[in-house]
């Protein structure tokens, strides 16, 4: 099917599939892929060796870990375990050295550089309207030509031969768009400096902003505890400070929800403070 | 050191249809021999992450026991220790001690950019992107050029980082708990203890007063 769709809506669908599914389901959708779709697994299950057949089972087992810590709500420790479990169809069907191994690379393979592609031609477009918004455009920092339709012409003709299983050459195609979409940026951006300021749109963003800090601190202090070699004196003290941050935390909420975010804002920091603090007993080198 | 990292994004746009699966996967193309870590190990691995911030005594221990090699692989004990392989290096204060981004200055290394062709060099990259941040701490300034000598624009974008400034939240937990940054500092590049080698820009004290 030719598609007439612009170089904007390639950039729109990769916009679009950056909000799209979390990466938890992205991650598990392939591997579900490789466990019921792939020859590797097939071929595993019908004749492969014991030690294959232990780690293929071993891929299942840590895939159904994984959900179980996802519905659980534990995603940090979920994701590791579904990388585990990729990690080890990875190797595989690296292990199984059929004609499937070298599919499934180029499948990664096409998949990344699709993404890559995606990724590239929306800063590629992003940069040239904020370069011809420039008043004094750099002479020395023309752009080298790339036209937008000859992207989505070459992506669309790499799709193609992915569909008709000519990953190899699909591929091929896309490393060299990505190659100058990468060298147009360099032209674009060497010798730049872009500043990302910190600005909150409203007290209560800058409230999230320091209720993720938070959350985040104390996630890390947790499992620093559960296996750092703390005494006990130490481990006390680490708790009374522990404690003490989430009386604040707790006060912060409070105010946050009367709508006094000035105030919760203060009180969080304080929390905070102490929780950077204790990050330096537990030995995380905060100073 | 190109394709470093085993994970890779891939998204599935079908033009046609539009409609965009975007599926996200770490299919390493050379799995490392090493065996992972036990699940069981799991609940804190923030240490198991932050591996160069073992305690000094501890570092650089020779590959049979360093906890990242096979000490029963065959090659692991004719590896150099790294004790001997870094004491020629430029010396840094923390991490493996040695001051890579140095080191590769002085020609001291050369390490091959692409593992199966010698000739090919690295795409250098000099943008940065000052990230402010809120308080004392100094802003952090992302330096592109000092990463791009060693790794592809594919280790970062767009898996990492979306390429586009300010688009990531980044937070110090995330890095302590191995994600963005984190997902190579403290593992393979200098840890997080290392806080102004990152928090390198310092703030205009007449703002801060403000
Ligand atoms: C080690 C990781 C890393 C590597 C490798 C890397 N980048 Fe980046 N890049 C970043 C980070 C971090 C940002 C800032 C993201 C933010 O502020 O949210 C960024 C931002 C960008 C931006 C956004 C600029 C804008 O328009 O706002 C572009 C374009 C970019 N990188 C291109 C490249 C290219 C091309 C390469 C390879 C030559 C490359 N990057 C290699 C980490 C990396
Ligand atoms: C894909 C791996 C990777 C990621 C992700 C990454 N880095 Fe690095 N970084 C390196 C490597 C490798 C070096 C060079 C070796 C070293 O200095 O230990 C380095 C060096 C640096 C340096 C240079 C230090 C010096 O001595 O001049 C800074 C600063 C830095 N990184 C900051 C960051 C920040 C901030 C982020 C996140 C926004 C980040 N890096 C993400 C791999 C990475
Ligand atoms: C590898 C680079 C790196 C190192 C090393 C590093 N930081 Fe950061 N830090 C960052 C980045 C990136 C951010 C995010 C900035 C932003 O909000 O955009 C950050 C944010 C912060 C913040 C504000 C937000 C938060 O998450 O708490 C504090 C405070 C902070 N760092 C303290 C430290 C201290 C203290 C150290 C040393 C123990 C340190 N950092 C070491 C990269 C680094």
């Amino acid at each position: 099917m030719v598609c007439a769709l612009g170089l904007s809506g390639l950039l729109m669908a990769a916009g679009a599939a950056w909000a799209a599914p979390p990466p938890f389901e992205q991650k598990m959708s392939l591997l579900e892929r490789f466990l019921k779709q792939s020859a590797t697994s097939e071929q595993v299950g019908r004749e492969g060796s014991e030690a294959l057949r232990a780690s293929l089972e071993k891929t299942r087992a840590l895939r159904d870990e994984a959900r179980k810590l996802y519905d659980a709500g534990e995603t940090a420790m979920a994701m590791q375990r579904i990388d585990q479990a990729i990690q080890q169809a990875a190797r595989l069907s690296q292990s199984n050295a059929g004609p499937d191994k070298r599919s499934w690379n180029q499948q990664v393979r096409f998949e990344g550089l699709m993404a890559g592609v995606a990724a590239f031609a929306d800063a590629y477009q992003r940069n040239l309207s904020a370069l011809a918004a420039e008043p004094n455009r750099g002479q020395g920092s023309v752009p080298p030509p790339i036209s937008p339709a000859e992207i989505v012409q070459r992506v669309e003709q790499a799709q193609a031969l992915a569909g008709k299983g000519d990953l190899e050459a699909a591929n091929t195609l896309l490393t060299d768009v990505q190659n100058q979409l990468v060298s147009a940026l360099r032209g674009m951006l060497n010798h730049k400096t872009l500043v990302h300021e910190l600005k909150f749109a409203t007290p209560e963003h800058e409230y999230r902003y320091e209720l993720e800090r938070f959350s985040g601190l104390e996630t890390v202090l947790n499992m620093a505890l559960s296996r750092a070699t703390i005494d006990e004196n130490g481990r006390r003290f680490i708790q009374e400070q522990m404690e003490k941050s989430r009386t604040l935390h707790q006060e912060a909420e409070r105010s946050a929800a009367g709508g006094k975010f000035q105030e919760a804002i203060g009180t969080l920091e304080k929390a905070n403070e102490y929780l950077s603090r204790v990050m330096n007993m537990a030995g995380m080198g905060f100073p | 050191m190109k394709r470093l990292f085993p994970i890779t994004p891939a998204l599935l746009c079908l033009l046609g249809g539009l409609s965009i699966a975007v599926v996200e996967a770490a299919a390493p193309a050379d799995p490392p021999a090493k065996t992972e870590a036990a699940p069981a190990a799991s609940a804190a691995q923030v240490n198991t992450f932050n591996r160069l911030m073992t305690p000094k005594s501890d570092r650089n221990q020779p590959p049979p026991l360093d906890g990242i090699h096979d000490p029963e692989g065959p090659g692991t004990k004719t590896l150099q220790a790294p004790r001997d392989a870094f004491s020629a290096l430029p010396k840094s204060s923390g991490g493996n001690y040695v001051n890579w981004v140095q080191a590769l200055k002085d020609k001291a290394i050369n390490p091959r950019y692409d593992r199966l062709n010698p000739k090919e060099e690295p795409m250098i990259m000099e943008l940065d992107i000052v990230r402010e941040v809120k308080g004392f701490m100094p802003d952090v300034v992302y330096p592109h050029d000092r990463h791009t000598q060693w790794l592809d624009c594919s280790n970062c974008h767009p898996d990492i980082f979306v390429p586009q400034k300010g688009a990531n939240t980044i937070s110090m937990a995330q890095i302590l708990m191995g994600q963005k940054c984190g997902v190579c500092h403290g593992k393979v590049a200098f840890p997080v203890s290392e806080c102004r080698l990152c928090h390198s820009k310092k703030k205009d004290q007449a703002l801060l007063k403000k």
